[in-house]
C-alpha cells in the first residue's frame, strides 16, 4: 500500500519492550492476555508453569481429535510469543528459583487467588525486597482487598458483578454473559495498560510498584453512561435486546444468510439505511430527520428494513451500505474474520508455527505501531521447552539441573 | 504528596464520543494533562447525549460526557480559523501526545495528518483512532461502536443459539478501542523517553475489538470450526449459568469447573450425593446432563435473595456472582470498602458518584484528578500558564470569534 503520510512514516526495526523481561506466573485469559500484550510488542516473556503443565493447557478447545497438553488452543492462543519454564512452586527450591528469575525481571503478572503467593514467599512485599524496580500486576476477580477478596471467579461471575450482564441480551430471557469471554479480556487490558504506566513510571523514577487489578471494577468501568443513568436519574438499565437507548437504527438486523450491525446517528445515515433495504419511500420520508420521532416508531419501521434486507447476503449489505454512507457491519463469524480483505491486507494476523500443531494463522498484535509494531515470533512454547535456556542464566550447572529434574522441581 | 505515574506528559485531545475520551480518562486519571479541543460550533456531541442531571438537558449536565472527560481541561477554539491552527500548532510543539478518534480524513481536514504533526515535534505520539484505522480497503467506511462490535465477531457470540445474536449492553468496541490505546500511548512514551523516537499508532477500533474474540480464529483456522454463541452455558464446564433467585428478575451466575468445585456445590445446596450420582459425578456427565443439572440448582437458588446465594457458594469455595444492577453495583458493600466509585463536585451537576480507577498503584494510585470542564472553561487558564498569552491578546483572540 503505498497511501500519501503513510509512506514518510519512520518503520524502524524497533520493538517497544525488548528491554523488558515478564514474568507470567498467571493461567486465566485476564493474566495470560495481560501477558501477550507485552509479548507481542518484544518483551521476553517468561511463563512459569506447574510441573504438571498450566491448568489452562487443559482447556478447550483443542486441536481436533487429539487432546493432550500440547494440543489446547486456548493454551496456544494467549501463549504466543512465550518462553515456557516448569517449576514447582510448592517446593523450597522452586521458590528460590522464582526470587532469582525475579531479581532479574521488570514485570511479574500474577492471577492466584489472594495472599497464596505471599504464603510461599513470592508476595509483592517479599520480591520487592529483592528487587525495588520489580514491577508485579495482581490481577484477580475481586481485587486485593475488600469482603470479596477472597471470592473465586470467572468470566460469567465478573460479568455479572460488573454491571455487564444485567444490562445485556433480551428483555425476556436471563441476563446474557459477553460472548468470547470479554470480562476476562477487558480486564487483561486495563491490567496491560498499568503494567505499561508503571513501566514507564520507573523509567523515569526507577521505583517499581504493585498494580492490583479488580475485573468486577475493570467491567463497571466499561458501562458507557449505565452507572451514570443511575446516579444522575435513579434509572437502574434493564436489558432490552441489541437496539440502542437513543439512536435509531442503531441494532443487529437479520439478513438472507446471517446478520448485520447497524448504527446510524444522523439523518443521511438513516437514509442510507432506507435506501439499502430499497424502500425508497422512506428514505424521502421526512420523518427520518427527527432523531426522537423516528426512534419512538421503530417497531414501525423495522420490519419495513428488514423486508428489504432479507433479499441479500450480510457482505453483500455490507459492502454496499458503506458506498451508500450507512455505518454498518456485517456480524462476522470466525471464517469471516479470518479470511477479510481488510484484516488480511493490514496485517491483523500472523502466522505461526506450531511444532505439534504445525503452521496455523491467528490474530496478532492488535494495535498498528509504526515506530515499532508488534513482533510474533513464535507460537505457545511446550511445557518446560525454555526450562535450562533460562535457569541456565542462574548460572545452574547441567547437573544440578538434572538433580532438580528429578526432585520434581523443575 | 500523590504521585502520578503519567505527571509531566501532555495531551493535545481532539477525541470525541466515547472511543478517544475514554482513552484520555484513563491518561488524565493517571496525571497527564489533557487538553481538549472543542468549540461552541462543533463541540463533543455527547455533551448533549443522555443521562442529564436536570429535565432541561441542559450543556454540561450530562452524566455520559462528565464521567469520561473528567482530569481533562477544555479549550474552546474554531479550528476552521488559521489563528486556531497556530495556537493548536504551539499546543503541539510543547506536549507529548495528540489523541483523536476522527474518521480517516478527520485529521487531515483540518489540517494535521502525521507528516505536518511530526513536522512541528519530531517526537510526539500521534494516537489515530479511525473505525477501520488508517490502511486497507475499508479505510474510508463510517464505523461506530455498536456496529463494529458486529464486524468484529463478538455479537455473533453474544446471545442464545436458539435466537439472534446480541450486542453488549454497551458500545463495547469504543472501551476495548479506548484502553488499547492507553496502553499504545503509554507504551510509546516509554519509547521515546528510551529513543528520542516518536510515533504515529494507528488503531483501528473494530481491530482492537476483534483482537478479543478469544479462540473463535485460531479454532477455525485450525480446526476448521466456527464457535456458535452459548448463551450462558460454557462449552467445556457445567454446571455454568445464571439461576434464578428469589427476587423479581434476580439472578446469580455460578460456574464450576471441576469435580472438586462440583462436590462443593452439591453439598452447600444440601445434595452431596450429586456428586457421586453418575449423572453429575464427571464433568463430562454434567456437560451431557447440563438441563437436568440446571432445575436442580435452580430449585434451591430461588428459596434465597441473589447476594445470599453468592455468599453461601463462595463461602463453600464455588465460583457465583450475583448479577448486580447498575443501582447494586454502586451500593454494593465491596464496592464501597474499595473505594472504586468516587464523588466529585460538579459547578452545574454538583455531588455526584463516578466510576473510579478501577486498578490500584501503589506508588503512583491515579484518581480522578478534576471534574469534566465545562465548554471551554479553561481556555484562558491554559492560554495563559502554558501560551504566556496576555489577557488582552485573549480579549482580541475572542472578539475575532476565535475562542467560540
Amino acid at each position: 500500500m503505498a497511501e500519501r503520510g503513510e509512506s514518510s512514516v519512520s518503520r524502524g526495526d524497533a520493538t517497544l519492550y525488548d528491554d523488558i523481561v515478564v514474568l507470567d506466573v498467571s493461567s486465566s485469559i485476564r493474566g495470560m492476555h495481560c501477558a501477550k500484550m507485552f509479548g507481542d510488542y518484544g518483551a521476553e516473556v517468561i511463563l512459569v508453569e506447574p510441573v504438571g503443565g498450566s491448568a489452562a493447557r487443559q482447556v478447550g478447545p483443542f486441536a481436533a481429535g487429539r487432546e493432550d497438553r500440547e494440543t489446547s488452543l486456548h493454551f496456544m492462543h494467549h501463549n504466543r510469543n512465550k518462553k515456557s519454564v516448569a517449576l514447582n512452586l510448592h517446593t523450597e527450591r522452586g521458590q528460590e528459583l522464582l526470587r532469582e528469575l525475579a531479581r532479574g525481571a521488570d514485570l511479574l503478572i500474577e492471577d492466584w487467588p489472594v495472599g497464596t503467593l505471599e504464603a510461599l514467599g513470592l508476595g509483592f512485599t517479599q520480591l520487592h525486597a529483592l528487587n525495588p524496580r520489580l514491577v508485579v500486576c495482581s490481577i484477580t476477580g475481586f481485587g486485593q482487598s475488600g469482603p470479596y477478596a477472597g471470592y473465586k471467579t470467572s468470566n460469567i461471575v465478573e460479568d455479572a458483578m460488573g454491571g455487564l450482564m444485567g444490562i445485556t441480551g433480551p428483555a425476556d430471557r436471563p441476563p446474557t454473559m459477553t460472548g468470547a469471554q470479554q470480562a476476562e479480556h477487558i480486564t487483561a487490558m486495563h491490567a496491560a495498560y498499568a503494567c505499561a504506566a508503571a513501566l514507564l513510571y520507573r523509567e523515569l523514577h526507577d521505583e517499581g510498584q504493585h498494580i492490583d487489578v479488580s475485573a468486577q471494577d475493570c467491567v463497571a468501568s466499561v458501562l458507557e453512561n449505565a452507572i451514570e443513568q443511575y446516579t444522575y436519574t435513579g434509572v437502574v438499565r434493564k436489558r432490552s435486546g441489541s437496539r440502542h437507548g437513543t439512536a435509531w437504527p442503531c441494532t443487529v438486523f437479520p439478513c438472507k444468510d446471517g446478520y448485520i450491525g447497524m448504527c446510524c446517528t444522523q439523518g443521511k445515515e438513516v437514509r442510507a439505511a432506507a435506501l439499502l433495504s430499497e424502500d425508497f419511500a422512506l428514505a424521502e420520508d421526512p420523518v427520518l430527520e427527527n432523531t426522537f420521532e423516528r426512534r419512538s416508531r421503530a417497531d414501525e419501521f423495522e420490519p419495513r428494513l428488514v423486508a428489504g434486507y432479507m433479499k441479500y447476503g450480510k457482505s453483500e449489505l455490507f459492502h454496499k451500505g458503506q458506498t451508500l454512507g450507512c455505518p454498518i457491519g456485517m456480524t462476522s463469524d470466525a471464517r469471516d474474520l479470518a479470511t477479510d480483505a481488510h484484516l488480511n491486507e493490514i496485517g491483523f494476523f500472523g502466522e505461526f508455527a506450531h511444532p505439534v500443531i504445525g503452521p496455523y494463522k491467528d490474530i496478532a498484535a492488535p494495535v498498528y505501531m509504526t515506530a515499532t509494531p508488534g513482533v510474533m515470533r513464535s507460537a505457545a512454547p511446550l511445557l518446560g521447552q525454555h526450562t535450562s535456556e533460562v535457569l541456565s542464566r542462574l548460572n545452574l550447572s547441567e547437573a544440578e539441573l538434572a538433580t532438580l529434574s528429578a526432585d520434581g522441581i523443575i | 504528596m500523590l504521585k502520578d505515574a503519567l505527571a509531566g506528559f501532555r495531551c493535545v485531545d481532539f477525541s470525541w464520543v466515547f472511543a478517544g475520551p475514554y482513552c484520555g480518562q484513563l491518561l488524565g486519571d493517571l496525571g497527564m494533562e489533557m487538553i481538549k479541543i472543542e468549540c461552541r460550533k462543533r463541540m463533543d456531541v455527547v455533551r448533549m447525549y443522555p443521562p442529564f442531571a436536570f429535565e432541561d438537558r441542559r450543556l454540561n449536565s450530562s452524566g455520559y460526557w462528565n464521567t469520561h472527560n473528567r482530569s481533562k481541561y477544555s479549550i474552546n477554539l474554531d479550528m476552521k480559523s488559521e489563528k486556531a491552527r497556530e495556537i493548536i500548532i504551539r499546543l503541539i510543539a510543547m506536549s507529548d501526545v495528540v489523541l483523536e478518534n476522527f474518521s480517516a480524513r478527520g485529521m487531515k481536514a483540518i489540517g494535521f495528518d502525521y507528516e505536518r504533526l511530526r513536522e512541528i515535534n519530531p517526537r510526539i505520539i500521534y494516537c489515530s483512532m479511525a473505525g477501520f484505522g488508517h490502511r486497507g480497503p475499508y479505510k474510508n467506511y463510517v464505523a461506530y461502536g455498536p456496529m463494529q462490535e458486529s464486524q468484529a465477531g463478538i455479537v455473533n457470540l453474544t446471545g442464545w443459539p436458539d435466537g439472534e445474536p446480541s450486542r453488549v449492553g454497551t458500545s463495547y468496541p469504543d472501551a476495548a478501542a479506548g484502553v488499547s490505546a492507553a496502553f499504545a500511548v503509554a507504551s510509546a512514551l516509554r519509547h521515546v523517553k528510551r529513543t528520542g523516537q516518536g510515533q504515529w499508532i494507528d488503531l483501528g477500533q473494530t481491530l482492537t475489538a476483534a483482537a478479543l474474540t478469544d479462540t473463535a480464529v485460531i479454532e477455525y483456522t485450525v480446526n476448521g470450526t466456527i464457535q456458535q454463541r452459548n448463551g450462558d452455558s460454557h462449552r467445556f464446564f457445567a454446571p455454568h449459568n445464571v439461576y434464578p433467585c428469589s427476587g423479581e428478575d434476580q439472578w446469580c451466575a455460578i460456574s464450576v469447573e471441576n469435580d472438586a468445585e462440583f462436590a462443593a456445590l452439591a453439598a452447600a445446596i444440601g445434595q452431596p450425593a450429586l456428586a457421586q450420582d453418575a449423572l453429575y459425578a464427571t464433568n463430562a456427565a454434567r456437560i451431557q446432563h447440563r438441563e437436568a443439572l440446571d432445575e436442580i440448582i435452580s430449585a434451591w437458588t430461588a428459596q434465597f435473595d441473589h447476594y445470599e446465594v453468592m455468599h453461601r457458594l463462595q463461602a463453600a469455595g464455588v465460583a457465583a456472582g450475583a448479577v448486580l444492577s447498575t443501582g447494586e453495583f454502586v451500593a454494593d458493600e465491596h464496592v464501597q470498602t474499595r473505594g472504586f466509585m468516587e464523588q466529585f463536585d460538579h459547578p452545574v451537576v454538583g455531588e455526584k458518584l463516578y466510576p473510579g480507577v478501577p486498578f490500584k498503584m501503589s506508588q503512583t494510585p491515579g484518581r480522578i484528578h478534576r471534574p469534566a470542564p465545562l465548554l471551554g472553561a479553561d481556555t484562558e487558564y491554559i492560554f495563559k500558564t502554558l501560551l504566556d498569552m496576555s489577557d488582552e491578546e485573549i480579549k482580541q483572540l475572542d472578539d475575532e470569534g476565535i475562542l467560540v
